[in-house]
């Protein structure tokens, strides 16, 4: 290889840097944001953040000793991390906001200012019985009062330790749970460098085994239902993609020749017998249908969906399959509405506002349906071309705004300019896999490649396009922003495992 | 303050941007054969494929966030986007103050908010204010000049160097959000006293001062208590009553007939053409010629009759007499003898038949204060012109034009346009009459407080020596029956035009009380409780 890797040139520290700069700056913006608007952003949080975020420096310097991939991943997976910190931080400081109360602090630092600005004060008196706005209090009171306002007495260094300090055992298991999903990142590049740890990938059906057992301790676990929303906040379905994704590849992988194949039909293969008419078929109608079924989740029916279309062509370089897989979902969103009493009502539901939002009558019913969706739209448009400011929009208005609509948020903030930026992040991080996928060396990497890239990007598609309103509303989270801790380790599996990747593909190159 | 988390925000933007296309150029360099299509055509598809989809979701992001126009969206954001009303009740909007721009005459301000609790917008006028001040409410939106000058009192405006400042200081520095004053021409204490006056009769006051045109006192009777917009059963209240009407503005969109208080337009006329004629006035009043229609006559004909007298007619008059007397048929006869050409050249010299011309540089006023038009239609016939003459028949007015034609004769024939704000200069509108003519009809007003007999005696005080007219408009409002048939209703609208002092006059007022019965003993004690409370405040010195 001629070219040198991009990571070479820009230096993986001043892009973790830079990450780290955008994260505090974004937080400290909120901050001072936060307490001019009345909502009460931690110092101490901010404080926590900003040292969960530098953990990212700790995994570069074990990586760097024996890393031999693109760094580009790692931060781009940084950046992303500290938006959603940045973003989590700013909704949920604001998210039970009283803005009444903030209108008091607001009045002290109006009559602060005033009472600053002109100093011949005329005597406080009441008209018809109402006392009209002029302060009695005297100037030192009222600076003091700002100076609340503006907590500079929070700015006290052994203050904060002794709150952070204080708070630590409450933060234990994100902690862990932040750390826990570094270290199996940094495990998984670690092994994928090791051929038994690949050869154990590349067992299809064991994975369909791993699969089935996480289902069944999952709907065991689960509460009666909560649509697969796991006691511990969890989205236990999440861990599916890795299983399935990894499934999915090998299996692509070993039977690849039964797919393509063009002659006679080999005697005494008896599954290969089976899969060469049926196989693409059945897994793009089946697999989303029994999720479908089983999760009552049109989310994860399209991502599952999208995901096997992508691998089986990829695998067969048959575009009947790609143009099948996308005229098939679009006839089961055409014709959704023949299953009523079939499919579950909020599915059905969803499809509807999403078809006939206007057309349907605006009475209260259609208004308590569209809140959500209409909600994210105000923030949207409020944001405007370059959005209202860290810290200085009310996207707190939106219902679930921390998990599933978390991209209106970002839009009103930093406007279009801004979320199409991060947008931009994720693609780069697409291209990146893309990248591995060229260079992996057998089919089964490169499927894998191609597995985990489309599912992450599936999975942001199918946010931000249903909060845009592009495609139905799913309960699809934005991978890497959205709160969550489960799904913060599920990406960082995923990211990990493309490092691991990127490390082998790297390491052949030096040889 | 602002300004660092405006340039942070435009600092991330730009770091991310500048990352990323660091990140992105040297990828799509190694990915070129991809994207031509050059090699691994399965790839290539998929990395289009993203492409395609992310590149829709840009475009429907940006057609949502950027070029929204759907009528629809728009009407559900003004129904439903609470941040317009998060905005507003986190700014500190500007205060309206009266005239004296002093801090305890507020018409709207806020509560001190001490002990915890929250400052309000209050607006300490009350009911006597609610028509021209209004309100700001999220169930009930937005009335009156907290309407017309939102954008001003929340600090949007630029169009002078100080709101320039200010906006500038919101935009970039400050906090919270300041709004700009507005200092109105009105006065705190007459606009209470004119509204504690009327006592919850139906009816309006209007006040100008003649040499500025400044609004003193724009009353609405019955009112409505600001406070009662955001209490549903209040406002439930307001909304259903059907006989007071208390929502509606009577001093700007009232078009009552003049009645006898035309007159003095009238006299205006006659004077201006050179008309000073002495009449016997018999009892039979009078009847153009050339007309077989009801004849005018003097008031005094019915009320004799209903004691059982028999009216003899007036005897000779002369204008001054007939003013004083208010005799219907003098002055129908002078109107006639004058012409329908001059009683409507006069009529419109004084603002009929024309929308108000509001002494404002600022469009929102103009476009947001709605005065009705008066009206003095063309006659058709001499009857008509009788008529018309003595302010009925098809002759309209509010009581803002009664007050501009008390001020035109008060101001020697000036007529200003009407202002309200201080920061106006004040502007003629037009000259109506020759001061010589105003004069003369200053006297004749003047006699009619103080000559014995005079229908507007009730004005006599010793503080000051006003002039005035009073006015008794008969109107037919039907009832409506159970059966779904109208009955005929006679109402006397007691109206009253008057300035003071009658030489050099500083206010001049318009009272109309709806169905008040006589002008002089409804509509008149009420300026005079206004000129009492205007006398302590100074304004005759």
């Amino acid at each position: 290889m001629s070219e040198k890797p991009a990571s070479k040139k820009i230096g993986p520290v001043a892009g973790l840097s830079i990450a780290l700069a955008i994260g505090v700056l974004g937080m400290l913006s909120v901050f001072v944001a936060g307490n001019a608007r009345g909502y009460d952003p931690s110092l101490t949080i901010l404080l926590r953040n900003t040292l969960l975020l530098s953990a990212f420096f700790l995994v570069y310097a074990v990586l760097r000793k024996f890393y031999k991939g693109d760094f580009s991943i790692l931060i781009i997976t940084a950046l992303l991390t500290s938006i959603g910190f940045v973003v989590q931080y700013r909704i949920s400081s604001a998210i039970n906001v009283d803005y009444q109360k903030a209108l008091v602090r607001q009045y002290s630092a109006a009559a602060a200012q005033k009472a600053n600005h002109d100093s011949l004060g005329v005597d406080s008196t009441s008209v018809a019985g109402v006392p009209v706005a002029r302060d009695e209090r005297s100037l030192e009171t009222i600076q003091e009062e700002a100076r609340q306002l503006l907590r500079v007495d929070k700015l006290e260094g052994k203050k904060i330790a002794d709150e952070f300090v204080k708070s630590l055992p409450g933060w234990s298991r994100l902690i862990v749970s932040y750390f826990a999903a570094l270290l199996v990142l940094v495990y998984l590049v670690r092994k994928s460098a090791n051929q038994s740890f690949m050869a154990a990938l590349e067992r299809p059906f064991f994975w369909v085994a791993v699969t089935i057992v996480l289902l069944m301790v999952f709907v065991a676990l689960s509460e009666v239902g909560t649509r697969g929303r796991f006691v511990f906040d969890m989205t236990p379905w999440e861990a599916f993609k890795i299983t399935i994704v990894i499934f999915l590849a090998g299996f692509f992988a070993r039977y690849k020749d039964d797919f393509v194949r063009t002659g006679p039909r080999p005697k005494g293969k008896w599954l290969s017998k089976l899969i060469v008419p049926w196989g693409p078929f059945l897994l793009i109608w089946l697999i989303p249908q029994l999720l479908f079924v089983l999760l009552k989740d049109f989310g994860q029916v399209i991502i599952y969906g999208g995901l096997v279309v992508i691998m089986i062509f990829v695998t067969t370089r048959k575009y009947r399959y790609l143009f099948g897989g996308i005229i098939a979902t679009v006839l089961i969103s055409k014709s959704i509405f023949l299953l009523e009493g079939i499919a579950p009502p909020h599915v059905l539901q969803r499809f509807i506002i999403w078809a006939d939002i206007w057309r349907l009558p605006h009475d209260a019913a259609w208004w308590d349906n569209v809140y959500q969706i209409m909600n994210s739209f105000f923030a949207l448009h409020a944001g405007g071309l370059t959005g209202s400011g860290l810290g200085l929009g009310y996207p707190t208005n939106i219902p679930l705004v921390v998990s599933d609509f978390v991209y209106s948020a970002i839009a009103e903030e930093l406007g279009f300019v801004g979320s199409i930026l991060v947008v931009m992040l994720y693609v780069v991080l697409f291209l990146q896999g893309m990248k591995i996928a060229l260079q992996a060396e057998r089919d089964f990497e490169k499927l894998l490649a191609v597995g985990f890239t489309s599912i992450l990007a599936i999975q942001v598609f199918v946010n931000i396009g249903g909060v845009i309103k592009l495609i139905p509303l799913t309960g699809i989270t934005l991978p890497l922003i959205s709160r969550g801790g489960f799904s913060f380790l599920i990406s960082m599996v995923i990211i990990g495992l493309l490092m691991g990747l990127s490390h082998r593909n790297g390491a052949r190159q030096f040889e | 303050m602002l300004l660092v988390l405006i340039l942070a925000k435009y600092a991330i933007i730009t770091f991310i941007f500048l990352y990323l296309l660091r990140l992105l150029l040297p990828l799509l360099g190694f990915l070129k054969p991809v994207l031509s299509f050059r090699s691994n055509k399965d790839l290539s598809v998929v990395l289009w494929v993203f492409f395609l989809a992310f590149g829709t979701l840009a475009a429907y992001q940006a057609y949502w966030q950027l070029l929204v126009g759907h009528e629809d969206f728009e009407s559900t954001k003004k129904l439903h986007d609470p941040r317009p009303w998060i905005v507003e009740a986190t700014t500190r909007k500007g205060t309206i103050y009266d005239r004296t721009h002093s801090e305890n005459k507020v018409l709207a301000g806020y509560t001190a908010g001490q002990n915890g609790e929250l400052p309000r917008r209050v607006y300490p006028l009350g009911e006597a204010g609610s028509h021209l001040i209004g309100y700001s409410d999220v169930e009930r939106d937005k009335a009156g000049l907290e309407k017309f000058f939102f954008k001003r009192l929340m600090g949007w405006t630029r169009d002078s160097d100080e709101d320039d400042k200010n906006f500038i200081n919101n935009q970039y520095f400050r906090l919270q959000p300041m709004g700009n004053d507005i200092v109105l021409s009105l006065d705190y204490e007459l606009q209470k006293t004119a509204y504690e006056a009327m006592a919850g009769r139906h009816g309006a006051v209007v006040g100008i001062a003649p040499k500025t045109g400044d609004v003193l006192v724009l009353v609405s009777s019955p009112g409505f208590h600001p406070d009662s917009v955001s209490h549903d059963d209040a406002w439930l209240r307001i909304v259903r009553d059907e006989h007071g009407k208390p929502l509606y503005d009577r001093a700007l969109k009232g078009r009552y007939p003049p009645g006898s208080t035309f007159k003095t337009v009238v006299a205006c006329a006659a004077v201006e053409v050179g008309l000073d004629p002495k009449w016997v006035i018999g009892r039979d009043g009078y009847r153009p010629p050339g007309v077989r229609r009801k004849r005018v006559f003097d008031h005094e004909r019915a009320s004799y009759k209903k004691r059982g007298r028999v009216w003899r007619g007036q005897g000779e008059l002369d204008m001054t007499k007939a003013l004083v007397k208010s005799s219907n048929a003098y002055f129908a006869r002078l109107g006639v003898t004058a012409g329908d050409s001059v009683m409507h050249d006069i009529a419109e010299r004084f603002g009929f038949n024309q929308p108000v011309a509001w002494n404002t540089s600022r469009p929102e006023l103009q476009e947001g204060l709605v005065a009705f038009r008066s009206s003095y239609p063309p006659t058709k016939n001499a009857h008509e012109l009788a008529w018309s003459c003595i302010g009925q028949e098809k002759v309209l007015a509010t009581p803002l034009q009664l007050a501009l034609v008390a001020a035109a004769i008060g101001n020697d024939g000036v007529l200003m346009k009407p202002r309200l704000e201080r920061r106006e200069t004040p502007q003629e509108w037009r000259r109506v009459i020759s001061a010589e003519t105003a004069q003369r009809v200053q006297k004749m007003m003047r006699e009619v407080v103080w000559t014995p007999g005079g229908t507007a005696w009730r004005l006599r005080m010793s503080e000051v020596e006003a002039a005035g007219k009073t006015g008794t408009a008969e109107i037919n409002m039907p009832i409506r029956l159970a059966d779904g048939t109208f009955e005929r209703n006679i109402v006397n609208n007691a109206v009253f035009i008057t300035f003071a002092p009658f030489d050099d006059a500083e206010i001049a007022l318009a009272v109309v009380v709806e169905g008040g019965g006589y002008g002089g003993s409804a509509a008149a004690p009420v300026a005079k409780a206004i000129y009492l409370k205007a006398h302590e405040l100074g304004y005759f010195e």
